[in-house]
């Protein structure tokens, strides 16, 4: 027993000292040199906060806002994991990629994808305003309440979509029938069997979404605008607009603390839907639409799906084709043509710039980022999950494994001041260093990793070890034709999530990047930030582009997947 | 000696003894099967020999050579599971290929032996099969072919029938203890199912809570149990202790003729399968029937005498048995029936 | 099982983490390094911050300096970096405060102050820092645009200051940013303030509100998404005076004339300038002194607005002729000092989001 511990704490060794080095080292700095900086002592800051009404209003905003979106998010999900989990059909695997793609893409993508669909002059206004000739677009859905929950939704079905579908797709469907020969109807098979059973993962999922929607910060900037702000966008405008950091820290400190007791909860959860019921193999629970009912279902909710969770995206790549002259008039008269125009600048510095460096060079920083994070996050999550794989209930796993998911739940803002100021000088002086974003990059892919890696390796049975040892393997030899060919996949999953994250990572970027390499994102972000048709059509280029390497990446994950009980 | 030798091993798992003082040998070319309930410890004494656990205390010969310190893989033993543990990556053929491939054999060496191994368990074409397509007897087979390919010194097998169904076991039991036979394989089989055991082995060690309680050959075991243990976990139930006076036992269900070398308090076994109903024993038991079991080959009667239940088992052919509630009157000849234990 | 193998891992990761924490910034710059070591200058900048390669190399290889950058955030992120830094500063040089943000950073005290010789040149309007800590590099007017062709096609004539925005036949047509979250938002805000008063200009945003102005968070949305010219149905926004000529510049095929301009009546627009200064405690102040110096040379100063954007302050740098043509100036810019900005902004800003917001 005691040797088992000695073990985990030599396997946590290194993800721990990354995390100590380059989460909490740099939060502690800025929180604790932000809380100095209160005249009226380190604990005024709270006091303020929690004393002051437009601090609650906006705690009252941003749990309110997560509930709603966690609830909607799986409203549309629950239905599409059942259909996920329970029918084999042609394009699942592409479906699934497809619902995947929102999740890595970065915000200012996603509105300009909104704004291309549903803005004032985005394709569904504008073919509403002919269709009913109508003099103002019908529609105003940007900075209003629905976005943001639309956005929300966008971003995070594909949680419930693979956290609750793949649990749900292992479960015995025997059950459900069993209850119905002792007299269940549908309803009380699904409220009193089905349900119960998919809890674990229906909570997990569902705390992973509220999680996610607790901590937005450009969904509610960009597509929420003035009139909603989360404890993040407070914790920026305290911090950037009012240089109040004192309040900012004890907002930061709030909302951590509040990521702590959920990624606690989750912790434990998702420890719960890793070592299920007994579980059935996909061949026995999974069946083809045959009735016109099912038929009908899919159909319905595949449409549904596609349509919240791609139009937006492919409305984006729609408007990177054509020409932008088009919608020069209000009326929106003139036909747009195609063109490739905006395509073709991408590989030209007209400026000479220094630093506005070509945007498919740019592409090129972002790819040498990610092979950098998954690297990174590859090597500290191999042991962390190694660790978490041999006893997901020993303590010190207990303990560290709610850790992983932390930085999340923190604010960028408070966490990229934090990296300038503490990582600035000997023997950590990382200011101008490259590996900052990927050190950054590391930190957002690394649970994702962990949690990719852990129940492949939970799924190699010592024995497995063993009947290769007896046949005369030498420890290497039962890593090399063993341990790695099983995890294999799981690791090119890990690899391949870690890349997609680094690829769409914006928010950390941004503040950390170095001028003369800028990622995709950051490029996107500095044309959008300029006036001027090519500007704006390059921007939209480059996010399609984006988009690709996106869903390229999704399908890999879709190729490469065991078909075991996934935890996201 | 030539072979295997164990000398007074010791395990213990926090305050579970697992083994305590466990001795015996197994010559080359034998076949040795190791008996006993689930939690007497015959795993963890096959992972020990295996090298993939430590002795607390003795030591493992092979040989006469101390085999502490040498690492599984490289003690040339094989290991067949219970749940077989086919690599789920592999084939049928790079499953059975792996022992051969770690040994460093040359490419066409272990093509052949591939082929031989699977011509061996009667899988010849199965090669290119994924090993999640097959059913449990062929998996069972694969694993035997990869046990058996790399020619260890020694295959140890681990309850390796206890997953099948009944038809299936008994063939492939046939087939087993055929291919291990004209392989001259030195085996050691542990199971908990005596007719397995009896039908493989050449000798039966009966293990009981980490302790050997008893070796011999399957006939000299089932004939003749070493103590009530033995008795119980061969289905022997019929145990009682009684006093030896004057060439009789007293007991609480009668008196019996005694064995020559009884003397004092005993404890003894009435066997169940020495009873007949013709009226030829030397000596007969009168009891009420209470249930009638047919088994097949036989009937097993449940027989109430003075109070106590005992279990009698007599051949279905032949005479009508009497039906429960009915008196009877059963011969035996004290000789063959009643054993000291 | 494998405690070699945990061993290995477990010291490649630290020797990996370790070898990542030492390694020191040897990323290649893309110019030719003169042949003696060239000493490093590190120049800390927002997000905006561009140069042309050659204009970068000229001063590298003059001086055989390396200059570093490091960029910081936004404008806001950037001040508040180098001031959380303050005594161990994190570069020599900081570009890219202005005036919006001036007062933040002196008070600070991250600058300390050079007399540079070229400030002779610059006209004295941009010297907000008596003391010289901030040097003045550049400018730029916030500036209400329109879409030329709208008001064309309605036969309405655009706005010429910000009272007409009041009118009835401009309802619903202007986009502002919020000067919470924006830049441009809070200059515009500042145009208010420095032409109505502090007295006034809530009653000017009280009648925005009832005209119907949308408030949105950022430029990138009011002007892509919002404004007329590219997705939107607002003709009006709050941009910069060199929106249009970049209009031009920028045109999918070459124009005639800018399809936007900017209203440019007296007080309508506000000027951020930008300053440069020597951090305080700046490890090489000699090689700092020789780029602030080159930042305010037509050399560097020339190359201001294709890469960034904004205007030189410097007037003997040459412009663009599509500037020269296009460029709207200001008529009155209005104007509050860095003092007053530093000791009202968050009050404005509060009472700004009370009227228009809540």
């Amino acid at each position: 027993m005691r040797n088992k511990h000695n073990v985990h704490l030599l396997l946590w060794l290194a993800p721990l000292a990354f995390l100590a080095v380059f989460y909490f080292y740099p939060l502690g700095s800025i929180l604790s040199l932000s809380l100095s900086r209160s005249e009226a002592g380190i604990l005024a800051p709270f006091v303020e906060a929690v004393a002051s009404d437009s601090v609650r209003r906006v705690i009252d905003f941003t749990i309110w806002q997560a509930l709603l979106s966690t609830l909607l998010t799986l409203l549309l999900g629950l239905p599409g994991a059942y259909l996920l989990a329970r029918y084999d059909f042609r394009g699942k695997g592409l479906l699934r990629a497809l619902t995947g793609v929102p999740f890595v893409m970065p915000t200012l993508v996603v509105a300009a994808g909104f704004s291309a669909l549903l803005g004032s002059h985005g394709w569904i206004n504008v073919a509403l305003m002919r269709l009913f000739d109508l003099p103002n677009p019908p529609i105003q859905f940007l900075n209003t309440l629905a976005a943001i929950l639309v956005a929300h939704v966008f971003y995070n079905t594909t949680i419930v979509l693979r956290m609750v579908g793949d649990f749900w797709s292992h479960l015995d469907p025997r059950l459900g029938k069993a209850a119905q020969t002792l007299g269940a109807n549908r309803w009380q098979v699904l409220h009193k069997v089905t349900l119960p059973l998919l809890s674990p993962a229906i909570y997990a999922a569902a705390l992973l979404v509220f999680i996610f929607d607790f901590t937005s910060f450009g969904v509610i900037l960009v597509l929420g605008g003035p009139h909603f702000a989360t404890l993040e966008v407070e914790i920026y405008y305290q911090t950037i607009s009012l240089f109040d950091l004192p309040l900012a820290a004890a907002l930061s400190a709030l909302q951590l603390s509040c990521t702590l007791g959920m990624t606690i909860l989750y912790a434990r959860l998702s420890g719960k839907i890793s070592l299920p019921l007994k579980l059935q193999s996909r061949k026995h629970t999974q069946g083809r639409l045959i009735t016109w009912r099912q038929r009908l279902f899919a159909l319905g909710m595949v449409a549904l799906l596609l349509i919240i969770l791609t139009t937006p995206l492919l409305a984006l790549a729609g408007r990177s084709l054509t020409t932008l002259g088009g919608i020069d008039s209000p009326e929106g008269s003139i036909a747009p043509g195609l063109t490739l125009a905006f395509y073709r600048e991408l590989g030209i510095n007209r400026q000479e710039s220094l630093f506005y460096v070509t945007p498919l060079s740019a592409i090129g920083v972002s790819l040498t980022y990610a092979s950098a994070t998954v690297i990174l996050a590859l090597i500290l999550g191999l042991p962390a999950a190694w660790a978490l794989s041999t006893d997901r209930k020993s303590p010190l796993n207990r303990i560290l494994d709610p850790l992983l998911m932390l930085p999340l739940g923190t604010s960028a803002v408070t966490l990229g001041l934090g990296f300038i100021i503490a990582l600035a000088h000997p023997p950590l002086d990382l200011r101008a260093s490259p590996l900052l974003v990927p050190i950054a990059h590391t930190l957002v892919a690394f649970p994702f990793v962990v949690r990719s890696l852990t129940p492949a390796m939970q799924s190699i049975q010592p024995r497995l070890r063993h009947a290769a040892t007896v046949l005369g393997a030498s420890p290497r030899q039962v890593i090399r034709h063993v341990d790695l060919p099983i995890v294999g996949r799981a690791l090119l999953v890990a690899a391949t999530f870690a890349f997609t994250i680094s690829i769409g990572e914006f928010g950390a970027t941004s503040l950390l990047s170095r001028p003369e390499f800028p990622t995709a994102p950051v490029a996107i972000y500095r044309l959008l930030s300029r006036p001027g048709a090519m500007n704006y059509g390059q921007a939209l280029a480059l996010s399609t582009i984006l988009m690709a390497f996106a869903a390229v990446g999704m399908l890999a994950i879709e190729r490469f997947r065991i078909a075991e009980v996934g935890e996201f | 000696m030539s072979g295997l030798s164990l000398t007074d091993l010791h395990k213990s798992f926090g305050p579970t003894q697992a083994l305590r003082g466990i001795s015996f040998d197994v010559a080359e070319g034998e076949i040795v099967a190791v008996l006993g309930p689930s939690g007497c410890g015959k795993s963890t004494l096959l992972g020990i020999i295996a090298g993939l656990e430590e002795p607390d205390a003795g030591a493992i010969f092979w040989d006469d050579r101390n085999l502490a310190g040498v690492p599984p893989h490289k003690r040339g033993f094989g290991l067949m599971f219970q749940d077989y543990a086919l690599f789920p990556h592999k084939n049928v053929r790079e499953n059975v290929a792996f022992g051969p491939q770690m040994a460093g054999w040359n490419e066409a060496a272990i093509r052949q032996r591939v082929e031989e191994a699977l011509i061996l368990v009667g899988l010849p074409d199965y090669g290119e099969r994924d090993v999640a397509s097959l059913s449990g007897g062929e998996q069972q087979r694969v694993a035997l072919a990869r046990s058996l390919a790399p020619r260890p010194r020694l295959l140890m097998l681990d309850e390796p029938l206890g997953s099948l169904d009944r038809t299936l076991r008994d063939r492939l039991l046939v087939e087993l203890r055929e291919i291990l036979q004209r392989t001259g394989q030195t085996a050691l089989y542990v199971t908990h199912d005596q007719e397995e055991a009896f039908s493989l082995a050449d000798r039966v060690v009966v293990m009981n809570q980490g302790q050997v309680a008893q070796i011999g050959t399957p006939q000299a075991v089932y004939r003749q149990p070493a103590n009530p243990f033995v008795a119980r976990f061969l289905g022997l139930n019929n145990i009682f202790q009684g006093e030896v006076h004057a060439g009789q036992i007293r007991s609480p269900i009668g008196d019996f003729p005694a064995p020559k070398d009884a003397v004092g308090t005993i404890t003894f076994l009435i066997r169940p399968d020495t009873v007949r109903l013709d009226g030829s024993g030397s000596a007969q038991l009168k009891g009420l029937v209470l249930a009638r079991t047919f088994r097949g080959g036989f009937c097993r009667l449940e027989i109430e005498i003075a109070s106590h239940s005992l279990v009698f088992d007599l051949p279905s052919t032949g005479i009508d048995l009497p039906q429960p509630g009915a008196n009877i009157l059963l011969d035996y000849d004290p000789r063959d029936t009643i054993q000291l234990l | 099982m494998y405690p070699k193998i945990i061993f290995h891992i477990t010291f490649y990761a630290l020797l990996f983490t370790a070898l990542a924490a030492c390694t020191p910034p040897t990323t290649p710059e893309p110019v030719e390094v003169a042949p003696a070591a060239p000493q490093k200058l590190t120049v800390m900048t927002h997000d905006s911050f561009a140069i042309s390669e050659d204009v970068l190399a000229s001063f590298q290889q003059e001086y055989n300096i390396e200059v570093q950058f490091l960029e910081a955030g936004d404008t806001g992120s950037a001040v508040n970096k180098a001031a959380l830094a303050k005594g161990k500063p994190l570069a020599d040089v900081f570009y890219g405060v202005d005036n919006t943000f001036l007062s933040r950073a002196l008070d600070e005290g991250i600058f300390e102050a050079y007399q540079s010789p070229l400030l002779a040149e610059i006209p004295d309007d941009f010297e907000l820092d008596p003391q010289h800590r901030a040097l003045p590099v550049d400018y730029g007017d916030v500036c209400l645009n329109y879409e030329v062709a709208y008001f064309q096609e309605r036969n309405l004539a655009p706005p010429e200051n910000l009272e007409d925005l009041l009118k009835p036949e401009y309802a619903g047509l202007l986009v502002v940013e919020n000067p919470a979250t924006s830049s441009p938002g809070l200059a515009f805000l500042f145009a208010t303030i420095g032409y109505f008063g502090e007295a006034g200009y809530l009653d000017f945003w009280q009648g925005l509100v009832e005209n119907d102005v949308e408030v949105v968070n950022d430029w990138e949305t009011a002007y892509y998404t919002e404004f007329s010219q590219w997705g939107g149905a607002r003709p009006i926004v709050v941009s910069y005076g060199s929106s249009p000529p970049f209009e031009m510049i920028f045109a999918e095929q070459p124009l005639d004339e800018p399809p936007t301009a900017a209203v440019t009546g007296a007080g309508s627009c506000f000027r951020q300038i930008e300053f440069v200064g020597i951090l305080a405690g700046a490890p090489n102040r000699a090689l700092a002194e020789k780029w602030v110096d080159y930042m305010l040379s037509p050399t560097f100063q020339e190359d201001i607005p294709l890469q960034m954007y904004v205007f030189p302050v410097n007037p003997n740098a040459e412009l663009d002729e599509t500037f020269e043509k296009y460029l709207a100036i200001p008529e009155k810019p209005a104007f509050l000092t860095p003092a007053d900005i530093a000791a009202r902004r968050e009050q404005w800003i509060k009472d700004w989001t009370e009227t228009v917001l809540r």
